[in-house]
Formats: structure tokens, sequence, C-alpha cells
């Protein structure tokens, strides 16, 4: 019980360390970007997302420490190192892509890579591939269609998460909401192990978000963006999360969805001509009316009527919270397959 | 300019959730429709016996699952374009 809560409270608090640090070596290398949603476009801080890889290094570190002196189950931990693995990898690909700028196609292929450490655990056969539960309908058996399907797992959510993460805060604030969620729907479907870890990711990024949240000192990078989105697919893989993982990201993914349609294709943000949203001078931000724009949550939210930066991500909190709150309905609808 | 700079900023912080609703309205429907799918091919599998209805049922599902999709974007591009239309229309009348 102790070790449990030490691992939910540790991310929170070393992310809420390191961050500052981070922040200064990413000023020291010049490692700055322009807020292009605020008057006079200051200058932030890039990467911070490597203050996340940091922080969840150090707890996996604990967590194997408390594994070897017997406070946590031997499975558990093996589980919690593939997951780790999967965000290690997803954040050396989201450096990658900051530090020289990949084409969304190698972005795309390169994450598919993420789910090797996953593939591994299935070999090995430390959790069961191709088995998800859908609500209503049940256990399905998927035994081909599934593990063809896996490298879109890492690859979807991941860069889901990415396309979203637009303003200031949208990525801890919408990813801690959908691990607390998960962790709620896991614990209706008696899996006390995967809530856990969907505890251990919340407070990671609750750790992060004072310095994340409007108005940034730092962006989350797609060090940060890539890895968080990751290791929300490797979290429904390796514990059997399917469902209620696809429910709670229904904004992002209903985003990058729009996006990929409107300008028909993956493309990189600098090449596309049209800007979806236009940022008047005093700061407040409205949709393009032009038809050619690309589509996107943003957008849609701002079809109504223009808003400014922190209405747009008290918009998008919301459609969060209505996507958590459909999630664990969802898992009361799995329970009894679960259960049977 | 710094009334210019607050006017518009206590303007949106009124009309947040007028222009959050929709969207609401746009997730419960999707996931609605998903959960009546589920139920539907729930009910399709279980009253198909033989090989045949059984396959039929799967190719059924995937159907269903494009429709969903299809059904997905085309509301989602009716709100945009006709919120789109309203604006334009009110600024060509402002103007």
């Amino acid at each position: 019980m102790l070790s449990s809560i030490l691992l939910i409270l540790l991310p929170g608090l070393i992310a809420y360390v390191v961050t500052p640090r981070v922040i200064k070596v990413m000023k020291r290398f010049g490692a700055l970007a322009p807020d292009m949603h605020k008057p006079g476009r200051p200058l932030v801080p890039e990467m911070g997302g490597t203050a996340l890889l940091v922080s969840l290094t150090a707890t996996v570190l604990v967590a194997h420490l408390l594994a070897l002196v017997g406070f946590l189950d031997h499975v558990f931990i093996k589980k919690l190192t593939l997951l780790y693995l999967t965000f290690v990898v997803a954040a050396c690909i989201g450096l990658i892509d900051d530090l020289y700028v990949l084409s969304p196609e190698i972005k795309v292929i390169s994450t598919v890579l993420a789910c090797l450490p996953i593939l591994y655990g299935g070999y090995i056969g430390l959790y069961t591939l191709g088995r998800p539960v859908l609500p209503i309908v049940g256990r399905l058996r998927l035994t081909i269609i599934y593990w063809l399907l896996l490298p879109f797992a890492i690859a979807v959510p991941a860069n889901a998460v990415n396309m979203l993460d637009v303003m200031n805060g949208i990525m801890p604030i919408t990813c801690s909401l959908a691990f607390t969620s998960l962790a709620i729907s896991a614990t209706i479907l008696g899996k006390y192990d995967a809530a856990l870890v969907a505890l251990m990711l919340a407070s990671l990024l609750l750790g992060y978000l004072p310095y994340n949240k409007y108005p940034a000192k730092v962006f989350n990078g797609d060090v940060g963006t890539i890895a968080v989105g990751a290791a929300l697919g490797a979290y429904a893989v390796i514990f059997g999360m399917e469902f209620p993982t696809i429910v709670t990201l229904l904004p992002h993914i209903m985003n990058g969805f729009y996006v990929i349609t409107s300008v028909k294709g993956l493309k990189e943000r600098r090449k596309i001509a049209l800007r979806p949203t236009v940022v008047r001078d005093d700061g407040v931000i409205e949709a393009n009316p032009d038809p050619r724009a690309p589509m996107t949550l943003v957008r849609l939210i701002l079809a109504r009527g223009p808003l400014c930066e922190r209405d747009i991500v008290l918009s998008v909190t919301v459609l969060e919270v209505v996507s958590c709150c459909l999630a664990i309905i969802s898992s009361l609808l799995m329970r009894v397959h679960v259960a049977g | 300019m710094s009334s210019h700079y607050i006017e518009p900023i206590n303007e949106s912080s009124r009309s947040w959730l007028r222009n959050t609703v929709p969207l609401i309205a746009i997730i419960v429907c999707v996931w609605s429709l998903l959960m009546g799918i589920l139920v539907l091919v729930n009910y399709l599998v279980d009253i198909a016996h033989g090989k045949f209805l059984k396959l039929l049922v799967h190719f059924i599902a995937f159907a269903l699952a494009g429709l969903w999709l299809c059904l997905w974007y085309k509301l989602t591009c009716m709100y945009l374009s006709r919120c789109l239309r309203k604006k334009l229309i009110y600024s060509r009348t402002q103007t």
C-alpha cells in the first residue's frame, strides 16, 4: 500500500522539481520557439517533455528497487518496464523531430518502432494479445487482425496527442484527465495494477502541468507529446484497456481524423499554406473562414465565435471531461464481460 | 489600446460554453451511435448460425463501422460549414 502511494506521488514530485531545471538548460542552449497565440509572440523554451522522460526514468528505477526488496510484484514491474521502454523509444523519435524536423510520413512510420517492446511482451506471454473486450459485444478473438493493427496502437495515439497539442497546457491537462479516467475504469474492471500505472502517469503530468499551463513557461515539444501519446497506446495494449482508451482519446482522434481528411493526407504543418485559425492583434483567436483551411478541433470550437487562448483550452478540457465520463460508462458496460 | 485588449476577452469568456456545447453533442452522438452499432452487431452475432451467416455478420459489422466514420465526418462538416456560412453572412451585413 505504502509502495503504491510512493509510486503515485513520486513522478509528480520529480517532474515538479526537474522541469525548472530543464527550462534553464533549454534557455542556455537557445532552444526557444515563439508562442504564436500571444500578442508580441514571446519566445518560450522548447522540449519540456525531456523533464517527463527524466521523471519517469527515476520513478521506474525506484519501482525496480521496490521490486528487488519484494514490495512489488514481478509481473507488474515487467509490464511497467515495457511501457517505459515504449515511452523512451517514442521520446527519442520526438527528440529527433524537435531537433531535425522529420517528414510526417517518417514520423508516423518511426512511431511504429515504439511498438516493439509491446510485441516482445506479447511474444513472451506476459499478457494476451488479440482478446480486446468491447462493451455489450464482449471479448473478441482477433488472432491475426490484432497483430496487424498493433503498430497503429502506438502510432495513432502518439500522433493524435501531438496534433492536438496546439495551445498552452492542452497535452498535460487532457492526458492527465485521460489517465485518471483510465485509472477509474481499471478499478471498475478489477485491474488494480493498471489503475496504479494510470495514476502514476497522471501524477507525472500533473507535476509538469504548472509549467506548461497558460501562460506557458515551457513547451512540451514532440519529445513530450509523442512519448505521452505512445504511453497511452502502450497502456491500452499491455493492460487490455483498448476500448476505454479509445473513448478517452475521442477529442484527439477527432482532431487527427479531421486534419488528415481535410488536408487529404499526412502533411507537415509548415507546408500547409492556410492556417485553421487567425490570431487578431488583441490576442483573440478566430476560425479561418476560408473553406479550404484545414478542419481542426480548435477551428470547430471557434466556428461559433472568437475566443481567447485560455477559453479554448477550457473548451478542450470540457470535451476531454465528457469523453472521460463516456469511457467510464463504457467500462461499466464492459464489466460484466470481464467478470465473465 | 488597453480597453480594446480587455473587451474581447470578457466577451469570449461568456461564450466559451456556447462554442463547446455543439461539440459535446457531437461527441455524445458519435459514442451513442457506436454503442447502437455494437448492440446491433451483438444481436446479429446471436442470431447468425453457420459459417456463411457469421461471415456475413462480420462484413456487416465492418460496413457499419465505415458508415459510422462517414456519419461522424459528415455531421462535423455540416456543423462547421453552417457556422462559417452564418459568420460570413454576418460579416458581409456588418460591412
